[in-house]
């Protein structure tokens, strides 16, 4: 397998006001790099405000790299991307309610793109495409995602939820890319919903060949769905590999409390309702935070003290540390370096330990 | 010991304007410092549920029917509330959208000392304090800072802690959440559930949790009623119901939901989709999408109440209830509550 998309270095800033006149830049995306196979479904996981959406929008081309870039098929993207290559990398959204046209049917909804690339009939070159090629294109997208003639002539509206978002995936398959980007697109739906949806996207995975770029908080499905998975931390990655391992193994201690926060549908945690993390939150420990930094470790399982820190402040040395269960004096001093295992790749002082 | 519960809904109906029925006579209990959970889709009227028992119903929808019942004291037999009064007299929610159960243009210490004042006419001064003790006591670091912030100037999950402290400034008695950490990360929503999880055990609380995640469900709740097409389909202890599900719909929406551990492999979704209200029928409203149909499930199939703790299921093939020879018998051992002095016992059931 080669790499259809190869991030390298990449790095987003965003202006922010701090004060007046005064402006900073907040690093939202921080030095990445990352490889998507032909064929692929990568997960891409992490907690709000780490970065995810920002390194997703930099690979659609939706926002500009600060430095460093993205090759698609070894070729650089450039900073405006001739339609063709925009056409390659297709996203879908979270919530189709408001990326899909309100007052458009779904046919008229899927016509838009297939107007301009689908090849143009021969007595008007000028003319665009056929109206019954469009039509019959409009069947086989929608056919391709699980909907019918009948939800063709719908309206966003009168649709649902999981609905919705097979109309917006069939929208990007318009094109015909060969990677999609989906930014926590079941997040808004149902277990059972979005498990159709997910396996949909499994699906075309197969018949299209395409790549997937999946970027979801919820580490259960993307354990069920994606091949490989991509953890980051406040800009940065923290840890890669392939999810069987990542998630069996995981070598950084940042994956760990992730998985650990997870809840089981199974059986409920020992000691109470939620686990034992530390960190704010007991009632009873009024006006005692857990401050993040505290070393942790009073036996039992411990997790995060509050939330990340703000991409304005990243700390010095492993940026988790903070918040680290096993931190030591080295993570707050120097950055560490990638160790590699079986694939995995984890970026920590401590990884596996 | 106190038999009565907290709160009662019984035969909760509601219909909109002149249309089709939403609720179909709902029924649910719930004893101090028990957690119900409500699980289902999307639609099925779990939320709507939680608004009609606080009284805030959306436009367009109408009560058509049932009563709300609260016990204003410790061990007093629960009484009606005038239908849209039940808010500020003993319930308190907790919404899935904090920004909505806040005002974007108060500081949130001032709209909390605000709620303190007006239910206990207390002084300024005191309301102030109070409002910082509650800021503190959910786990809001610098409770004197942060007593000074808009709500847009917090986070996600500072601003649900905030919205903690407000449904907890009006001392109910019984908390209604409302999917509080759907929108939360997974680390975030494993705190938010501990600290109302501490809430409840400290102040005896009852509950009423609404949620479409089951793995949720499972952490936070004593007792779970699933909830499809606007009844009750199958209700019971958590450990009974999720683990020896009777109704296929329970089984089905359990199976559903991806797992850390266990095999990888497809998704495994339900077929087809719940029926549209104005389709509710008198029979079996999953028929259509279940693979056990008999004969049996076109005749009247009634949902049930969640009034008791008792394991219960809709479902025609489901062993009848109210049998000692139950498989699953429900004992108070088997359901790990934590102090034992506020039994979740409501209506005990028939000694097993």
């Amino acid at each position: 397998m080669s790499a259809l998309i190869r991030v390298h270095s990449l790095v987003v800033d965003h202006p922010v006001r701090a004060g007046f006149l005064r402006r900073r830049r907040l690093r939202a995306v921080d030095g990445v790099d990352l490889e998507l196979m032909r064929g692929e479904i990568l997960g891409l996981v992490g907690e709000s405000g780490c970065g995810k959406s920002t390194l997703a929008r930099a690979i659609v081309g939706l926002t500009p790299p600060t430095a460093g870039g993205v090759l698609l098929d070894g070729v650089p993207v450039p900073g405006r991307r001739p339609p063709g290559m925009r056409r390659r990398i297709q996203m879908i959204y979270q919530d189709p309610g408001s990326s899909l046209d309100p007052r458009r049917t779904v046919a008229q909804t899927l016509a838009e793109p297939l107007r301009r690339t689908l090849p143009a009939g021969k007595p008007a070159r000028l003319a665009g495409p056929s109206a019954q090629k469009i039509a019959h294109r409009t069947r086989e997208l929608l056919e391709m995602v699980g909907l019918g003639e009948r939800q063709a002539h719908a309206l966003p509206r009168e649709l649902s939820g999981g609905q919705r978002q097979r109309v917006a995936i069939a929208r990007a398959l318009a094109v015909e890319p060969e990677v999609l980007v989906a930014d926590e697109a079941v997040a808004a739906l149902d277990a059972s919903v979005a498990g159709a949806v997910l396996n949909l996207l499994s699906d075309l995975r197969e018949r299209l060949g395409l790549s997937v770029l999946f970027i979801s908080h919820d580490l259960a499905t993307v354990r069920g769905l994606c091949d490989r998975v991509a953890v980051m931390y406040l800009g940065s990655i923290v840890e890669e590999g392939p999810v069987a391992r990542v998630f069996a193994r995981p070598g950084h201690p940042y994956t760990r409390v992730l998985l650990d926060a997870v809840p089981s549908r199974d059986r409920r945690r020992s000691g109470g309702a939620v686990p034992g993390l530390g960190g704010p939150g007991e009632l009873g420990r009024p006006g005692e935070p857990g401050e993040p930094g505290e070393p942790g470790g009073l036996g039992g399982p411990r997790g995060l003290g509050g939330e990340p820190p703000s991409p304005l402040h990243v700390p010095p040395g492993c940026r988790f540390h903070p918040r680290c269960p096993r931190a030591a004096a080295v993570c707050g001093t120097s950055e560490p370096s990638e160790e590699r295992r079986d694939g995995q790749r984890v970026w920590c002082h401590f990884a596996w330990r | 010991m106190t038999s009565y519960p907290l709160l009662e809904v019984d035969g909760l109906r509601l219909a909109r304007k002149g249309g089709a029925t939403l609720l179909d006579g709902l029924s649910f209990a719930v004893a101090a410092g028990q957690c119900l959970g409500i699980v289902g889709e999307s639609g099925c009227g779990k939320s709507l549920t939680l608004r009609a028992t606080m009284g805030l119903l959306p436009a367009g929808v109408e009560l058509a029917g049932g009563e709300i019942r609260l016990s204003h004291q410790a061990g007093s037999a629960p009484t009606a509330v005038p239908p849209g009064q039940a808010a500020g007299r003993g319930l308190a929610m907790v919404f899935q959208d904090s920004h909505a159960s806040l005002d974007p243009t108060t500081r949130v210490g001032a709209f909390i000392a605000d709620i303190v004042r007006r239910r206990t006419g207390a002084w300024r001064t005191a309301a102030r304090k109070r409002a910082v003790e509650l800021l503190a006591a959910v786990g809001v670091p610098d409770p004197g800072l942060r007593f000074h912030a808009y709500p847009h100037e917090l986070s996600g999950g500072m601003r649900q802690r905030v919205a903690i402290a407000l449904a907890l400034a009006t001392d109910p008695r019984v908390l209604l959440c409302d999917e509080p950490t759907t929108a939360l990360d997974v680390t975030l929503q494993a705190e938010i559930l501990r600290l109302l999880d501490a809430a409840r055990t400290e102040r005896g609380l009852g509950m009423v949790f609404v949620s479409h995640d089951i793995a949720v469900i499972r952490q936070i709740a004593d007792v779970v009623a699933v909830m499809y097409a606007g009844q009750i389909i199958e209700a019971g202890p958590v450990a009974d119901v999720l683990d020896r599900s009777r109704h296929p719909y329970t089984r089905a929406l359990i199976d559903a939901v991806p797992t850390l551990d266990g095999p990888i492999g497809r998704f495994r979704p339900i077929a087809g989709a719940p029926p549209a209200p104005a389709d509710y029928s008198p029979s079996c409203r999953f028929r259509d999408r279940c693979a056990h149909q008999v004969a049996a499930c076109s005749g009247v199939v009634p949902g049930i109440d969640a009034l008791t703790i008792e394991h219960r299921s809709s479902c025609v093939r489901s062993p009848r209830t109210h049998s000692s020879r139950d498989p699953s018998p429900y004992d108070h051992s088997s359901y790990d509550h934590s102090p034992g002095d506020h039994s979740p016992g409501v209506h005990e059931p028939e000694a097993t």
